[in-house]
């Protein structure tokens, strides 16, 4: 198990603060951030290449805060690969082992097993400046790996990989190292990637952890407005809570009253102000004389559509909710064709209620 | 229309002074006597190139092995007074080279400079004044041109290293220096072209002895100033075939000088 406890770094006017992060033994964790949020700064305090000014981190119950990058055991993918250009692909690999003095025959039978798990035994004898990045990222892996670390780091590793083998590619490598048993930290900007690969996910946002938890949970439950913000959600909107039942509470949101489900981890105080988004795949329109669904049935309210976009199997459509509000929504764009939509034109909508968080 | 204007400013400006340059060869030609030629001391020419070639040899390997570590503290730590030591390095450059053939001449009246010459060798007027001569000159060029190798090597790849269980030492021997050879080859290449061509420092420690401290630009002053022209110019044309020699080799070996730093 990996901990990192209250760890604190300063470099001029960035920082990370409190960070406090647990990896499961064989977790694929991956922490989701925007650029410049700290994510990689974050996995060179891990390796030892930045000196945090306070803070502890455990690798396996051993303490690493204070031994050198070569005495920490965790192995690297950085984003670009970095693969030494003075040294085959074979050296590549060997790197490791060859600083650790194994022997000859070690060598080479630790080689034959991963290029072969990773299917790169044809590129052994081939110089990196010829690799494809497909290719490259394998090797650089390969060589990640072979030293057997107790943690490895993946900084971006599928930011430079071509969008058609990019999905084939990571999932076939999460299962490599699945094989391996080794945790993983990987870090992205990108939230499909994060989603489709973690086994949980961390947001860190202006060097801060705001949200740890399952891919579903954080994604569909984010926290606090900001992971609402980064995680793409557009409709961040002050209420006032009105009424408190068992499940739900009652928002008060420019004159109209808006029912959201209850999280149970908060407490709530009538009359307070709170924060809340409606997500965009949540706002549902509703046909006249057709029957509605229970769980838009409390919030049905009368609009204007005042823009439409489309995207390639998706309509991204803008809505006047009452006193300029503007909402925006999210559809399969064969919804667009059967309602017969156009701006200007007036529609009933539905709120789902699972899809309104409270902050 | 614009575009042809710009290009030919710009071979105007190339041309001009490559015309430039081989006029001053070519009309070297025109005072070559190839009667007084034939009595040239064949001897005195062979021992000064042999000077020249063993003296720059010794105080570019010498300076370029001061330079590689000093290069590299240089490109990737951050220490006080770090800018002052920098400046202090192109010294050779401001001050002009008979100031500090000067300033060694008086280091060599020093206690600590009649210790070295008493308990080591003799410096002053000899051969080995030509090297102190030369590295003097060439080390502040050769520590900056290293430093620059260096910087274009991007660090990432030494903290792979580190990862892989390397230690500083390791990842300096294993992955930044042969990273860094072509670049330091042509460090060398070209420190050691400026030594060949070092006189002020040389002629003021060294002094001007034929066959004793005449390297070929020595040569090229006594052969003028006694009035040798033909002599003088075959020296100049010595130096020059060699200096071309080693900038060709320069020039091909710069394409591909550098790694790319984001390989």
């Amino acid at each position: 198990m990996i901990k990192i406890h209250n760890l604190n770094f300063d470099v001029g006017k960035f920082q990370l603060r409190n960070v406090s992060l647990e990896i499961l033994d064989n977790e694929y964790f991956v922490l989701l951030g925007p650029s410049g949020s700290g994510k990689t700064t974050l996995l060179k305090c891990i390796l030892g290449i930045h000196k945090i000014v306070s803070g502890k981190i455990f690798v396996n119950e051993q303490e690493v805060t204070n031994l050198h990058t070569e005495n920490r055991n965790i192995g690297f993918l950085p984003q670009n690969f970095l693969l030494f250009p003075n040294m085959n692909v074979f050296n590549n690999i060997a790197y490791g082992l060859k600083i650790k003095n194994k022997s000859k025959e070690f060598i080479i039978s630790e080689i034959k097993k991963i290029v072969n798990d990773l299917k790169i035994s044809h590129l052994l004898n081939r110089q990196i400046f010829s690799l494809s990045g497909g290719e490259t990222q394998k090797v650089a892996l390969a060589r990640a790996i072979i030293t057997n670390p107790n943690l490895l780091l993946l900084d971006e590793p599928y930011s430079s990989i071509d969008e058609n083998y990019k999905t084939d590619i990571c999932f076939e490598i999460k299962d490599n190292l699945k094989k391996l048993n080794i945790p993983v930290i990987h870090i992205t900007h990108n939230l499909d990637e994060a989603y489709a690969l973690a086994d949980r996910v961390g947001i860190i946002i202006n060097g801060i952890i705001n949200q740890v938890g399952f891919p579903k949970e954080v994604f569909n439950f984010p926290t606090n407005e900001n992971v609402a913000k980064f995680l793409g959600i557009k409709n961040i909107f002050d209420g006032e809570i009105v009424e408190i039942f068992n499940n739900d509470i009652v928002l008060n949101f420019n004159n109209i009253k808006i029912v959201v489900n209850k999280n149970k981890d908060k407490n709530y105080i009538k009359n307070k102000k709170i924060k809340f988004c409606i997500k965009p795949e949540s706002i549902k329109i509703i046909k006249p004389n057709e029957p509605v669904r229970d769980e838009l049935k409390e919030n049905i309210f009368d609009t204007k559509i005042v823009e439409i976009n489309f995207y390639s199997d998706t309509c991204i459509m803008k809505i006047d909710l009452f006193n300029d509000k503007i909402l925006t929504m999210k559809f399969p764009i064969y919804i667009f064709t059967r309602y017969n939509l156009s701006i200007g034109k007036k529609i009933k909508i539905g709120l789902w209620k699972t899809g309104i968080i409270s902050f | 229309m614009k575009n042809k204007t710009f290009n030919f400013l710009l071979f105007f400006f190339l041309g001009f002074i490559i015309v430039f340059f081989l006029i001053l060869i070519i009309e070297l030609f025109g005072y070559l006597n190839f009667t007084t030629t034939k009595n040239l001391n064949f001897s005195r020419i062979f021992w000064s190139i042999r000077l020249t070639i063993t003296t720059a040899t010794i105080s570019s390997l010498i300076a370029t092995f001061f330079a590689i570590p000093i290069g590299y503290l240089l490109s990737r730590y951050s220490f006080p007074l770090k800018n002052f030591i920098s400046s202090l390095l192109y010294l050779p450059i401001i001050i002009s080279p008979i100031a500090l053939g000067a300033m060694l001449l008086i280091f060599f009246n020093t206690p600590i400079g009649t210790f070295f010459e008493k308990y080591f060798f003799r410096v002053v007027f000899e051969v080995p004044a030509i090297v102190f001569a030369q590295f003097v000159i060439i080390i502040g060029m050769c520590i900056n041109l290293t430093k620059s190798v260096f910087d274009y090597i991007n660090p990432e790849y030494e903290n792979i290293s580190k990862t892989l269980g390397a230690t500083s030492f390791q990842t300096f021997f294993y992955i930044t220096l042969p990273m860094a050879k072509k670049g330091i080859i042509s460090a060398f290449l070209l420190t050691w072209a400026r030594a060949m061509g070092e006189f002020g420092a040389t002629v003021t420690l060294a002094g001007a002895t034929t066959f004793k401290t005449e390297t070929l630009p020595v040569a090229i002053y006594l052969s003028f100033a006694s009035a040798e022209i033909s002599t003088g110019i075959t020296f100049i044309l010595i130096t020059l075939f060699i200096g071309m020699t080693i900038l060709i080799i320069l020039h091909s070996l710069n394409n591909k000088l550098f790694y790319d730093k984001n390989t």
